[in-house]
Formats: structure tokens, C-alpha cells, sequence
């Protein structure tokens, strides 16, 4: 089995943030044959996407673990989108909610279109409130990728909870307080 | 429950990806021609430090995480409609849906308070017009 995430407990110091996390015990998730989800829950403010910003994008970049990033701000994320979109002629998908800008891709020739490979991991940050549920199933169903980091507040969502339950393996982890010290506890469901 | 493109006219529509002008609550209020010392900015800034304790009139609102700035804009611009005595229809768009769920019930709440005075609140769901009270 391939690590997919492996981040060790303790403290995790941060840029430019007046809090840092302590990881309560080893993050660690690795791919096999079925699809795997990482909830990532707390209290508006706790640092989730910081979490996913400073933590696990830079493990994913150290690593060379191809992922996917839809950003929380869906206007921002579109003009990042259309400028991506102009500089290295990247395609999108046809599916305006998910991001074809892929990153650690090889782009050798950014002028050319890019054959865009298949991303290991693709990370949602509360994306899933801008989908119906057929579109979130769609993305459910997309073999491509092996494991799906979610940030959502759609957790006691009975319709939500649904597609969650389609992943063979669950994991959560939740942010909490609004100290300097916020704690980040990993579980698997 | 109704079309939103029935009410578009009617209706301040408040998206999630799109909040303040300004760099700070105090900036902003002076666009709308409050000044810093307007009591209802003073009772936004309280209201809202039920979801962030540590947060000020200057404090730059691009600190603030997505959720926390989709309540403080809620809370201030209903906070603003009630200063400047004009009746309003708010349309809520990912709002709520950005939000705890403990954050969620304490917000609306708060709307309930709002929604006395002259104000009223509805969600705007899969192109959907959904009021906050069905």
C-alpha cells in the first residue's frame, strides 16, 4: 500500500497564523484498491483551511502526490481558474465546480495543452454546499481519484451522509478551540 | 417557495463569495456614511465576539475564516438596515451552509431577533427562494 498521508503527531508551527496545531496522533492513510475520505470538521474560525493550506498541501508537494484543489471561495477560485486558464492553456473539464489545475503535474511546455494525469488526491474545501447531490455523486464516482479530503459542514446532512457512506474506509479529523493551541484529533470511523 | 428570478428585484442578495468592500468594519461602515462611533456598529462588533471573542472594529476582515465573514456580514448589514430605517429583504446565498452547526442555530437566532424589526431573511437554495421562518 502507498502512503497518501503520513503527517507525525506534536506540534505543527504555522506561517503568518497566531495559533499552532497539536496533532494528536499520526495522520497517516494509505491508497489500496477503494476509495477513502478524510472529513475534516470543527467550529467556523478553528483553522480547517488552514489545516489543509499549511499541513497537508505542503506534505502532498514534498511528497509528489498529485492532487486537486477546490478552494472554499468560489469567485476567487474562478478568476484563479480563468488566469491558470490563459497562462498555460490548461483545458477544463466541463465541469465548472472542479478545478482542472492540477499541481506537481509535469508541464514541460506550458504553451501547450497539458494531458492532464490523474490525481491521487483531490481536496474540497466546503465544496460540497455548492453541489447538488447528484453533481457530489458524480464526483463520488469518479474512479480517478483515491482519496477525497472534504472540509463540510453538511456532516448531519442525512442526504450527504448517504455519499459518505459510499467510502469503504472513513476517516475524520476535527479542529477545535480558538487558542493558541488548537487541537487536531484523527480518527478513523 | 418561489423563482429566484421573481424576487431579484426585491431582494439584497447576500453571497458567501461576495461580503464587504472594505478592509475593515469600520471602513466599511463609512461607505455607507456611519461613522466609527455609530452605536450600531458597536452592537455588531458585540454581537459577533459570540462568535469570535477576540474580534475588534479594525480587526482586517481578511483575517477572518469564510464562515466567521459570512456571519459578520449578516449580522452587519442587517445591523445597518435597522440604522438607516429602511425595510429590507435579504436573500441568503451559501450562508448558513458555511456554517457550524452550533454556529448555524446561533445565527439564526440572532435573524429571529432581526426579523421583528423590519427585516426579512430567506435562503436562496438551488435556485430556490426558501424563507427562513417555513
Amino acid at each position: 500500500m502507498n502512503s497518501l498521508l503520513q503527517i507525525k503527531p506534536g506540534k505543527l508551527k504555522l506561517k503568518n497564523r497566531p495559533f499552532i496545531f497539536q496533532l494528536d496522533q499520526p495522520l497517516k492513510i494509505a491508497s489500496d484498491s477503494g476509495k477513502i475520505l478524510l472529513l475534516i470538521k470543527g467550529d467556523n474560525g478553528s483553522g480547517k483551511t488552514t489545516f489543509l493550506e499549511q499541513v497537508i498541501i505542503p506534505h502532498l508537494k514534498q511528497n509528489n502526490i498529485l492532487f486537486l484543489f477546490k478552494g472554499q471561495d468560489n469567485h476567487i477560485q474562478s478568476i484563479i481558474d480563468r488566469s491558470l486558464e490563459a497562462i498555460f492553456s490548461i483545458s477544463h473539464s466541463g465541469k465548472n465546480l472542479i478545478s482542472q489545475v492540477f499541481f506537481n503535474a509535469p508541464a514541460k511546455h506550458p504553451a501547450k495543452k497539458i494531458t492532464t494525469p490523474t490525481a491521487e488526491v483531490l481536496l474540497m474545501d466546503e465544496t460540497d454546499k455548492l453541489l447538488s447531490s447528484s453533481e457530489f455523486d458524480d464526483i463520488i464516482k469518479n474512479p480517478d481519484y483515491k482519496l477525497l479530503i472534504l472540509i463540510s459542514h453538511n456532516l448531519d446532512n442525512p442526504e450527504f451522509q448517504q455519499h459518505f457512506n459510499l467510502f469503504p474506509r472513513k476517516y475524520s479529523l476535527t479542529i477545535a478551540g480558538q487558542s493558541a493551541v488548537r487541537t487536531a484529533s484523527f480518527t478513523k470511523c | 417557495m418561489c423563482k429566484r428570478e421573481k424576487l431579484e428585484d426585491k431582494y439584497f442578495l447576500l453571497n458567501f463569495d461576495h461580503t464587504f468592500l472594505a478592509a475593515s468594519l469600520q471602513e466599511e461602515a463609512l461607505l455607507f456614511g456611519a461613522d466609527s462611533h455609530a452605536p450600531f456598529l458597536s452592537n455588531t462588533v458585540r454581537q459577533f465576539q459570540a462568535f469570535k471573542p477576540d474580534f475588534t472594529l479594525n480587526h482586517p476582515l481578511d483575517h477572518l475564516s469564510g464562515g466567521e465573514n459570512a456571519i459578520l456580514a449578516v449580522i452587519f448589514y442587517s445591523a445597518l438596515v435597522l440604522h438607516k430605517k429602511k425595510p429590507l429583504h435579504f436573500l441568503l446565498q451559501n450562508i448558513l451552509e458555511s456554517l457550524s452547526t452550533s454556529n448555524r442555530h446561533a445565527l439564526i437566532i440572532l435573524l429571529t431577533e432581526y426579523q421583528q424589526q423590519a427585516i426579512s431573511y430567506h435562503l436562496l437554495s438551488n435556485n430556490e427562494v426558501i424563507s427562513i421562518n417555513e
